[in-house]
């Protein structure tokens, strides 16, 4: 397992690199005159280029990539340049409040998932499988602002009793206001449920043709005691392990969640930085988006190896 | 039914097969008509719809009449007529940026798995990167930087997929390097470029088409999330996604010119991916 994992670790800082390059060579193409935005249209000439000067923006690009790489591995990641405020504290609380979304989201997605993919695998082409795999479809190929815009329609406008908007004053925290937080809990859950039920229902079927389970049915067991005991747990190994894997459909759709709503994540920062050409907090941003689904899926890959011993032979 | 000895070593279905047993795919076929459906929207867009899409022509934020089939939108335009021509601008990019991207991924995926060695270490280690890194950051970024058109939205779409092609056709690829058929043409003396053209490409057409349809699904999703974060085609043509955009906070006056975009979109893509579905349900040996 050790092995694995140093084995694992040169691709991981080989993500974070390739990542980070992208990022800097993306936002660093914006065409913006860094120190023209900060000072305004009417500032002289001469204190622009000296704040660019004092910012590094003059430098080439090889250096300043050294320079941002460096400062932002000693945790400076500069200031916002629209806000005028340190990025550091800004991107984490916002990150928090992505976290809390995602957290919620996963919190409804699990139990309902499993349990459809559960039930669709065991009943494999007959009706209560047929049901839920379009279900599943549906849910999946319907794009998250799409969901939005309908559960807006119907508990915003027509009922009337949830917040259409997830805004929050200030720096209140989105668990102070728990109704603000379900439209876009619900709205993650409903696109990936999904995805993940199917996932469930293609490992069941696997793991229920396999000759362990034919063996205990010989044997006599119960339905129940082969589906609780036997299968579930080696089922449950696929749909975990594609949960983390896919971190970065999870991003996605927060991203377009907090846009649809108004929630003060990170993702409605970043699209707004984006808007406002504020590089060090796209930077920033992306980086840690980045990093988070680079971690995850180092974990998944592990976690996948403990789970399933005979990939780890195979892989190291 | 007729099969194909496949390279795996299981029988395959070929394509006539498979479009036959698509055929009998409930589903599938409820698929195929929605899409059809759109691509007829599309296709008589100018004859069809009764407004010109840009133009102010009636009182804003109506629901439908006589007049205004599906209302109009917060600026007076016909929801209706913006509805159809922006099937033309989903069904023209998604089609575009996949068909980009399976060349340059299946171009990257055969060098790499035929060359092997250190250039295939080199960019399937950066592809693999790539994959890892979350797909709306790359299309921010990208969008960011160029500024949001029609160009850069394929632009963004395609170089998203492009790792994940690459990947599919380099495992393929891989198993094939040391087949006879290879050994031989290697043999005769032919140039790299035959030997992946003309021997190695056709085996990867399979696996190239179910994929095809699958990212078709996924880049309409994708064209209408962006339309959807004011990253897509710029105002004032019509555009799915950025007809929700706008029409969104208007969601308490009237909800047609948002929810019919938005019910349009998701009816597109479900109907691509009921035709993967059963077509994958279909080339299963």
């Amino acid at each position: 397992m050790l092995r694995l994992t140093l084995l694992r670790l040169p691709f991981f800082a080989l993500t974070i690199a390739v990542s980070s390059v992208l990022i800097f060579l993306a936002s660093e193409v914006l065409p913006v005159n860094v120190g023209r935005n900060m000072l305004g249209m009417f500032a002289p000439q001469q204190a622009v280029d000296a704040l660019n000067h004092q910012l590094g923006t003059d430098l080439p690009l090889v250096e300043r990539y050294g320079r941002w790489i460096g400062k932002a591995v000693s945790g400076d990641l500069g200031n916002s340049t629209s806000q005028h405020l340190p990025v550091g504290p800004l991107i984490l609380r916002r990150a928090g409040n992505s976290a809390v979304l995602a957290l919620a989201g996963l919190s409804l997605i699990l139990p309902f998932a499993l349990v459809l993919g559960t039930i669709a695998g065991l009943t494999a082409g007959r009706a209560p499988d047929r049901v839920i795999s379009l279900i599943s479809l549906i849910l999946t190929s319907t794009p998250e602002f799409v969901v939005g815009v309908l559960l807006l329609l119907v508990f915003a406008v027509h009922w009337r009793i949830l917040p259409g908007s997830s805004a929050l004053i200030g720096a209140a925290s989105p668990l102070s206001v728990p109704s603000k937080l379900v439209l876009p809990a619900v709205t993650l859950a409903l696109v990936d449920i999904g995805y993940i039920a199917r996932m469930m229902r293609t490992s069941m079927i696997e793991v229920m043709a396999s000759p362990y389970i034919r063996a205990a049915r010989l044997r006599g067991y119960s339905a129940t005691r082969i589906v609780f005991v036997h299968a579930l747990r080696n089922a449950l190994v696929t749909p975990v392990t594609v949960i983390m894997m896919h971190v970065n459909w999870l991003i996605g759709g927060i991203v377009v969640i907090e846009a649809i709503y108004a929630y003060p994540g990170l993702g409605q920062l970043m699209l707004s930085a984006a808007a406002a050409k504020d590089v060090p907090v796209l930077e920033a941003g992306a980086l840690l988006f980045a990093l988070v689904a680079a971690i995850t899926q180092l974990l998944a890959d592990l976690l996948q190896a403990w789970l399933q011993p005979r990939l780890r032979s195979a892989a190291a | 039914m007729r099969t194909l000895q496949h390279f795996s070593g299981g029988a395959v279905p070929l394509l006539p097969a498979i479009l036959r047993r698509l055929g009998r795919s409930k589903a599938g076929l409820l698929g195929a008509a929605i899409v059809l459906f759109w691509v007829l929207a599309a296709l008589l867009a100018p004859w069809v719809a009764p407004y010109p899409p840009n133009n102010l022509v009636g009182p804003a934020t109506q629901g439908p009449s006589t007049l205004f089939w599906l209302g109009t939108d917060d600026l007076g335009r016909d929801v209706l007529s913006r509805l159809l021509w922006g099937t033309r601008s989903v069904l023209l990019l998604a089609p575009t940026a996949v068909l980009i991207a399976e060349i340059i991924g299946a171009a990257i995926g055969l060098a790499s798995g035929y060359l092997g060695g250190l250039f295939d270490q080199v960019i399937m280690r950066l592809n693999d990167a790539l994959i890892a890194f979350p797909t709306i950051l790359l299309y921010l970024l990208i969008i960011a930087a160029l500024g949001p058109s029609r160009v850069n939205v394929v632009l963004a779409i395609a170089t998203a997929s492009i790792p994940g092609i690459a990947r599919i056709v380099r495992g393929v690829v891989v198993s094939l390097r040391k087949r006879g058929f290879v050994l031989s043409a290697q043999m005769r003396g032919e140039s790299l470029w035959y030997i992946l053209a003309i021997e190695l490409l056709p085996n990867v057409r399979r696996p190239l088409l179910v994929d095809t349809l699958l990212r078709l699904g996924y880049a309409t999703f994708s064209i209408g999330t962006l339309g959807f974060l004011g990253l897509g085609a710029p105002p004032p043509d019509p555009d799915w996604g950025g007809m929700v955009n706008s029409g969104v906070r208007w969601l308490s006056v009237s909800a047609w010119m948002t929810a019919v975009p938005a019910i349009a979109l998701a009816s597109l893509v479900v109907a691509i991916n009921l035709i993967a579905d059963a077509f994958e349900e279909g080339a299963r040996p």
